[in-house]
Order: C-alpha cells, then sequence, then structure tokens
C-alpha cells in the first residue's frame, strides 16, 4: 500500500519526467539525467529502506543523510549550470545592446 | 602624418552629466573625434553634450564599464580609426597628455600604451594612502594571472593603433575589463609600452570613483571568468 506522503513526493518528480523533459530539446544528456534522476527518486520514495542499506554500504549513519548529502550535491551542481547559464545569456545580451548602440549612435553637434 | 580626426577619443561614462562637458570640451578643440559612450546614464547627460560635435553611443542597458569600452573600441573600428585613446569621463585625465601616450604608437614602437601614474616621470595627485596600496596590491594580482607586469593597474588612459583595436575583445562587462586587457595584450602577443600620465584626484572623481572594497569584487569576477 503506497502511503499518501508517497503520493505526494512521487506526484512531482512524474512531472519532472511529463513536463520538464520534453522541453529540453536537443539536450539528449540533460533529458536522460533528469528522467534517471526522477526515477532513482521514485524508487526511494517507494523502497526506503534501501537508501538506508546503501547508506551503510557507503559508511554513512542513515538513508536520510546520505539522501540529505546527495541533495546538497545536486544543487551545487544545479547552482553552477544555471550559472553558467546565465553567463551565456549576459554575454548574448551585452553583444546585443553594444550592436544596437553601435547602429544608432549619432554625430552630434 | 596623421589627422587628430582619424584619432577617436573614447569616454565612457556613466551618469557624468555635472563634469561630462569640462571633461569634453578641450579634446574636441585639440580636433580629435570623441565618441562618448553613455552606459544608459539615468542623469540625462545628453542634454549636457548635445550640442556639442561629438558622436554618440548609448547602451539601452547600464552594462559597466568594459561593456562601454568594447562598444567604444568596435565603433572605432568601425569607423575607420586610426588610433584609439580611452579617457575617463571624470576630469581624472589631462588632455594636453594624448599626444604624449599616443606617441609610441603612432611612431610604431607599440601597439599599445597605458597610463601609468607609478612609473618615472608619472605622478598620482592628492591619491589617498590606501587607494595606492590597493592599487599596487592589483598590480601584482594581475601580474600573476596574466603574465605581463606593470607598474600601474587599473588605469583608464590607454592608446591603441588599428591593429590592437581589431584584438582586444573585452567580455567583462564590469571592472575587471581592466585585468582582461591585460591578458588580451599577452595573448594576442600585442606590443605594449608604459607611458608616464599625470592622474589628478578630485573629490568628485573620489566620491564617484570605485570604493577600495571593490577590489575583492573584482578579483571575485577575474576568478569567475577563469572558470566559466
Amino acid at each position: 500500500m503506497i502511503s499518501p506522503i508517497k503520493i505526494i513526493l512521487i506526484i512531482p518528480l512524474l512531472m519532472l519526467i511529463l513536463f520538464f523533459v520534453p522541453k529540453m530539446q536537443n539536450r539528449i544528456v540533460y533529458r536522460f539525467s533528469l528522467i534517471l534522476i526522477a526515477l532513482a527518486g521514485i524508487f526511494f520514495v517507494i523502497n526506503p529502506d534501501f537508501t538506508t542499506e546503501l547508506a551503510h554500504k557507503l559508511n554513512v549513519g542513515r538513508g536520510t543523510d546520505l539522501l540529505f548529502y546527495l541533495c546538497a550535491v545536486a544543487g551545487f551542481i544545479s547552482i553552477l549550470m544555471l550559472y553558467s547559464k546565465l553567463r551565456r545569456i549576459e554575454a548574448t545580451q551585452t553583444e546585443i545592446i553594444q550592436n544596437a548602440a553601435i547602429e544608432n549612435a549619432k554625430k552630434l553637434g | 602624418m596623421t589627422e587628430p580626426k582619424n584619432i577617436f577619443i573614447l569616454i565612457p561614462a556613466f551618469n557624468e552629466s555635472k563634469v561630462i562637458r569640462k571633461t569634453i570640451t578641450p579634446v574636441i578643440e585639440k580636433g580629435y573625434t570623441v565618441v562618448l559612450i553613455d552606459d544608459c546614464s539615468s542623469d540625462n547627460m545628453f542634454e549636457a553634450v548635445k550640442d556639442l560635435p561629438i558622436r554618440y553611443v548609448r547602451h539601452s542597458i547600464n552594462l559597466g564599464q568594459g561593456a562601454a569600452i568594447q562598444t567604444g573600441i568596435q565603433y572605432a573600428y568601425q569607423q575607420g580609426a586610426e588610433y584609439a585613446v580611452t579617457f575617463d569621463a571624470d576630469g581624472q585625465h589631462n588632455y594636453e597628455e594624448i599626444p604624449k601616450i599616443l606617441e609610441p604608437v603612432i611612431s610604431g614602437r607599440a601597439d599599445i600604451t597605458m597610463g601609468s601614474r607609478f612609473t618615472k616621470g608619472g605622478i598620482a595627485e592628492s591619491i589617498p594612502g590606501i587607494r595606492k596600496l590597493v592599487i599596487k596590491i592589483a598590480v601584482v594580482v594581475n601580474g600573476i594571472l596574466t603574465g605581463l607586469w606593470l607598474t600601474d593597474a587599473h588605469n583608464g588612459f590607454r592608446a591603441m593603433n588599428r591593429m590592437a583595436l581589431s584584438k582586444i575583445k573585452i567580455t567583462q562587462n564590469r571592472m575587471a575589463h581592466a585585468t582582461e586587457f591585460l591578458s588580451l595584450i599577452k595573448k594576442n602577443k600585442l606590443r605594449c609600452e608604459e607611458v608616464p600620465v599625470h592622474i589628478v584626484y578630485t573629490e568628485y572623481s573620489l566620491n564617484k570613483g570605485q570604493a577600495n572594497l571593490n577590489a575583492i569584487n573584482i578579483i571575485i569576477d577575474i576568478i569567475l571568468n577563469k572558470i566559466f
């Protein structure tokens, strides 16, 4: 029997697969990673004991701690990826503004 | 012999309406082509200069001094400038030193010259002690990061020939561009020479200029630029 909390946790992971993955066109690596993360998440929600087992094998006290560490690493990687994307967008924006400024340059006086 | 109109004086400016006229007017009188790059000022700087015979280039969004200089460089190159000089809008630089900073470039000894307050003959008038210390530290940081050891850092008074204009592509929008400038000189194997200049620190320029603590931001920007 799946408890309500498990359903609450599984729904956003399924949404990740159903809504966000199709939007990531031509990004096979990102798509595949997201599907994998979502499936692993669903698996851990359904089999919480497995995380504890895995944690013990990795010398981590509890399954919760292991998931917390993994989330911290995933969060840090996400921030780096977003920052990198932001830098690219900023560079493109700068180029557009610079080109527009040059095109609209005025001779005064 | 180069005609002054083929020498473009690039002046990046942000909210400098109080002093911009005073800075620009003597440069125009020398016959140079003045390019004012307005980095989306909100103090109506355009009104202060609209009757002056200058080229006016305006960013629609405030990007930072590095981006404004790059816009000026790109514009000067496209307009066929033979030489270009970057010049501060706040009145720190002396227009009478423009021929001096251009001389090594025009004579063909250098592709780019950098003004220096601390080389023999240079003067940093009324410079606060803490500012001098920050600049000295920046000189060492720049040397380590770029491999180009100069006597000054973050001095906006520079001159370039057309080849340097084509090679310099600044991507650091904000103040870290000064370090990037050195990296680009090194990367493109441009011949660089330092020229002693006289910089005057007025109350206005000190209030308007960078805070000393901004040096930390600049270092963070440089590191991030190396990573991403």
